[in-house]
């Protein structure tokens, strides 16, 4: 027997039965719809399959790492113990510093291999000077989307660059806006930074002038992106 | 997932070893998991550890509003939000987007032998090709007690967007397993 597609349920209402979030009613109208209608049981399955696989794998036993607990563990349950303790905060911190230095270094050195170099050769020609090297929106799940500026600072002087405010302005309507202050680049340091600021839900990367201007003790340095 | 037992916990609080260490071991599979699911292998550890860290840290806060198991999968799902944040300032390449399809539907085919190993191995490496959100919510919901209000307090996001990323992330799965 087929049943006019009218009268079929949306595979998204399938993906939700399945999950047991709908109401009651619904719910059991559904399931008896799914009697005579092979196509939307056929849905319903292939979800259901997904369902169970991921079930299955997240049902994977973790390695396990009897150092790493025992240390957590012992620091934490001093910490807590201490918590009333003015110097709480510092303890927590060590407990962080010293867990991320012991298994962040496989990460780091890999992120180390995988960051791009600071260009050394090809900044000979302007001692001191801003880029700005690509500007997008990116969008994070749980914030607001942000209008990111990727720039590269290099300070090819014998002094200390100190940037006082980093001011950015692009055609989304908004002017100059100050995003970072107080930044110092050593002598021969090539800086790679973002600088956001937070957009509209639904704002898009629009044609224009993106601009990014560093006030320095010594004057402004200018950079800007045309997006055609 | 078990959950922790209120005298454990009431000793968790007080900073008794024995009880965090039973939180540990109660937690440990799951937050792993996700952490492999969102980072990958060589970071998971990394974001294990920082999430006990803060469960220790804030253990004495939990208010018991929600079920333990949901609170630290939530503390979970931020470290490994924050650490995809980070790679991403510094990585280049372009994430698949999670536009809304419109075409139709992937029926799974009924040759495949569901839940054997093979069928796994092809999930597993199909999630690692979702985008993150996708991925994030497909992950949350492997775990029977994250209800859609639970993953959308986890991902601080609308129950709708929970429920219509979660449809979006099984069509898309579907597709990569069958091929397309
Ligand atoms: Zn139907």
């Amino acid at each position: 027997m087929s049943t006019p597609a009218s009268q079929h349920y949306a595979p998204l209402e399938w993906s939700a039965y399945l999950d047991g979030e709908l109401p009651a009613a619904r719910r059991n109208a559904m399931r008896e719809h799914l009697r005579e209608c092979p196509s939307c049981a056929a849905i319903l399955r292939s979800f259901e399959a997904v369902q169970r696989g991921a079930e299955q794998l997240a049902q994977e036993p973790a390695p396990t790492q009897p150092q790493l607990r025992t240390r957590l563990i012992a620091v934490s349950a001093a910490i807590i113990a201490r918590s009333r303790s003015r110097q709480r905060w510092l303890l927590w911190l060590g407990l962080i510093v010293s867990v991320v230095i012991i298994t962040g270094l496989t990460a780091a050195l890999w992120h180390g291999m995988t960051q791009p170099r600071a260009t050394t050769a090809a900044v000979a020609a302007s001692k001191v000077r801003v880029t700005l090297d690509r500007v997008l929106i990116t969008r994070y799940f749980v914030e607001p989307p942000s209008l990111e500026y990727d720039v590269t600072i290099h300070n090819g002087d014998a002094r200390p660059l100190e940037i006082i405010r980093v001011i950015v302005s692009d055609p989304l309507g908004e002017k100059e806006r100050p995003v970072a202050s107080a930044l110092r680049v050593e002598p021969g340091q090539t800086l790679q930074r973002v600088f956001s600021r937070p957009v509209g839900e639904n704002a898009q990367l629009r044609p224009g002038r993106y601009r990014i201007l560093l006030e320095t003790s010594d004057g402004r340095l200018v950079d800007e992106k045309v997006v055609p | 997932m078990t959950e922790l037992d209120v005298e454990t916990l009431r000793r968790c609080r007080r900073g008794n070893p024995a009880a965090l260490g039973m939180l540990y071991d109660c937690y440990r599979r799951p937050v792993y998991y996700l952490a492999r699911r969102m980072v990958g292998e060589m970071e998971a550890e990394d974001v294990c550890q920082e999430t006990f860290i803060a469960v220790f840290r804030s253990v004495a806060k939990f208010e018991g509003k929600s079920k333990l198991s949901t609170w630290v999968l939530a503390i979970a799902t931020r470290v490994c939000l924050m650490h995809l944040r980070k790679r991403r300032r510094l990585n280049t390449a372009a994430e698949p987007t999670d536009a809304a399809e419109a075409e139709p539907m992937t029926l799974l085919s009924p040759s495949h032998e569901l839940l054997n190993k093979e069928f796994l191995k092809r999930l597993a490496d199909a999630m690692d090709r979702l985008p993150e959100n996708q991925r994030m919510v497909v992950s949350l919901r492997s775990f029977e007690e994250m209800s859609y209000e639970e993953i959308a307090r986890a991902m601080n996001c609308r129950l709708e967007q929970v429920r219509a990323t979660l449809f979006r992330a099984r069509c898309r799965l579907l597709k990569f397993l069958e091929g397309h």
